[in-house]
């Protein structure tokens, strides 16, 4: 009897359950599809001919037009250059200062550190909205708008700011006895910062990376505020925008290729760094 | 008082490295951060057109803001665009993530964490034009789907984008399903973070899913909810991207916000004082916000010492 009631409820809760992950699964292959579509739209759409375009969007075709690619390139190729030196510069260099500001906050006792550390720290309740036309004014002033220059600077003098809140949480965190006896055998403080903090706080670094990178890839509204007649000077995603107003006669499938150049890089990216990515968001670094 | 100084001097001198660490930051911080914050507020008291003199009005600028129909209405459809938004980049999140830890399949559910991650790869402006198609009159796809739903009629154009009474609608429906990684894995990592003794013993009290959800999960990551509450009415309050790919701000004056006023003022007009005190109210409408919130979540000023 007893048996029967036990076998009756075990078998009631393992069809809730399978009733239970079914819906989990079918809702996520819904909203993964909606999510991915329009995604897959685009890849297909750039390798069709503008008439096949017209008759057959929501759907792949054959043959694939790869000519497109190439045109495309030819457009959006200069942006793409761009945004890469940017990032490359804009990268070593941001990291290095907020690295290195964020070791001196965390391991080293010197007069005024509060004043310095608050000061930094304030900065992320100044909305982008209060400095964006002063901004733009300054670089104005130093006659650096319409060049290159004026979107690498920011990444260097601006960004840094953002990190080093995070990057000095994490300093702290590791261990002192790490630093102490660095400094008992004599290394400078330098060396302690670039032979010890820095190679055991790679992974931290490499997610910071990761979102500037894409922070910089996705940006539109400072390059096209600051490069406002030198086109040549755009990042990528500010192009893309500019490149689809400016085109005289719409051909459909070279903006979806131009699209499709334009989010390579950032492929890439995703495929080096999914698992860091994971990793930093899963790892208890982000406290709440 | 000479003593003091002298060790102070030392201390000082004895910590150059730590000067020489900070030196970069701080030019960045001060140059190109607070001078320009400053200079916005101090520009906002100016009549000024960026290049001819600058004329001191006082507080007209704040005094015509605020009798400015345009400006006053942008603050309205500021919050019809806001609220939604907010409350979708809330939740949506959310429910996804429990989705995804509620998969009992260990391949399933890794295989889900880096699908949500797969929009990361295009970059948002070509997501927002691609949506842009799929808005398109007729033969868009969003115009096809409607007709396939009946709620509109076979043949009508509806141009949703220049349509004063189906923008805001179409807007607020732009990226469904409104997916985003990041967000996805902060709350799961959160979800991990609960301990398993809890969810075990509330199993064996007989407490199912959905119970469990709404009396375990959502208390416990009250934490993250009010972070992307805080960190996404910020960033919604001064967002005026899609206004400025997508609809310039038309039609007519129906998806003006402050911002994008703001940034037409400024770059369209040439009316720089103007501009710059639109972006002053902001600035302290959301400085408040912050200050409040940080001190709530004990977070940037407000950090614990302990935490750091």
């Amino acid at each position: 009897m007893t048996a029967k009631i036990f076998r009756k409820s075990y078998w009631r809760t393992n069809w809730s359950h399978i009733i239970g992950q079914t819906f989990i699964h079918i809702t996520m292959a819904i909203l993964l599809f909606c999510m991915i579509y329009p995604l897959l739209m685009s890849v297909w759409c750039a390798f069709k001919t503008t008439v096949e375009y017209d008759i057959s969007k929501f759907y792949p075709t054959l043959p694939l037009k790869l000519s497109n690619l190439a045109a495309a390139f030819d457009k959006v190729g200069g942006y793409v250059y761009n945004t890469l030196a940017v990032a490359l510069f804009g990268l070593i260099g941001s990291l290095f200062i907020s690295s290195l500001a964020s070791y001196a906050f965390a391991t080293m006792h010197f007069p005024g550190k509060q004043v310095f550390f608050m000061m930094v720290v304030c900065l992320m309740m100044i909305p982008g909205c209060l400095t964006l036309v002063p901004q733009f004014l300054l670089y104005k002033n130093l006659h650096l708008n319409n060049k290159l220059l004026a979107i690498l600077l920011p990444q260097l003098t601006t960004q840094p700011v953002g990190q080093v809140f995070l990057l000095t949480m994490v300093f702290s965190a590791l261990p002192k006895d790490l630093f102490n006896a660095a400094d008992i055998d004599g290394a400078s403080q330098f060396q302690i910062y670039y032979n010890i903090a820095i190679p055991v706080s790679i992974p931290i670094l490499i997610t910071q990376a990761i979102m500037q990178i894409n922070g910089l890839w996705n940006d539109y509204l400072w390059p096209m505020t600051v490069i406002s007649t030198n086109y040549e000077a755009l990042t990528i995603s500010a192009g893309l925008v500019i490149e689809l107003r400016t085109q005289y006669t719409q051909n459909m499938p070279i903006t979806y290729s131009g699209y499709l150049i334009a989010s390579l890089p950032l492929v890439c990216l995703f495929l080096f760094g999914n698992k860091f990515y994971i990793q930093g968001l899963m790892s208890s670094s982000i406290k709440m | 008082m000479t003593e003091n100084k002298k060790t102070l001097w030392r201390r000082i001198v004895k910590n150059k490295w730590a000067y020489a660490f900070i030196l970069p930051l701080m030019i960045g911080a001060v140059g190109f951060c607070y001078y320009p914050a400053i200079s916005g507020i101090v520009t906002s008291l100016f009549k000024w057109n960026g290049t001819g003199t600058k004329e001191f009005i006082g507080f007209s600028n704040y005094v015509e803001l605020f009798r400015d129909d345009i400006f006053v209405n942008s603050i309205g459809t500021m919050f019809v665009l806001l609220v939604p938004r907010l409350l979708i980049g809330i939740f949506m999140p959310l429910i996804m993530a429990e989705l995804i830890f509620n998969t009992k399949s260990k391949k399933m559910q890794s295989f889900y964490r880096i699908a949500v991650l797969l929009p990361m790869v295009a970059p948002g402006v070509v997501g927002m034009l691609i949506w842009q198609n799929i808005f398109e009159p007729t033969t868009g796809l969003y115009a096809k789907l409607l007709v396939f739903l009946g709620i509109c009629e076979e043949g009508a154009t509806i141009d949703f984008l220049n349509d004063p009474n189906w923008v805001i609608s179409t807007i607020i429906i732009l990226g469904f399903p409104w997916v985003n990684g990041t967000n996805i894995l902060i709350y799961i990592s959160g979800m991990m973070s609960i301990s398993g003794e809890v969810i075990e013993a509330s199993e064996l009290d007989g407490c199912g899913t959905w119970r469990r959800i709404f009396t375990i999960d959502f208390p416990l990551l009250l934490g993250q909810i009010r972070y992307f509450a805080v960190f996404g009415f910020i960033g919604l309050m001064q967002d005026y991207g899609l206004q400025m790919i997508l609809t310039n701000g038309g039609p007519g004056y129906t998806t003006y916000v402050p911002g994008w006023y703001m940034y037409k003022l400024a770059f369209t007009s040439g009316r720089y004082g103007y501009a710059c005190s639109i972006g002053t109210i902001l600035f302290i409408a959301i400085f408040a916000v912050t200050l409040v919130a940080f001190k709530l979540m004990h977070y940037g000023p407000f950090a614990k010492q302990s935490d750091m």
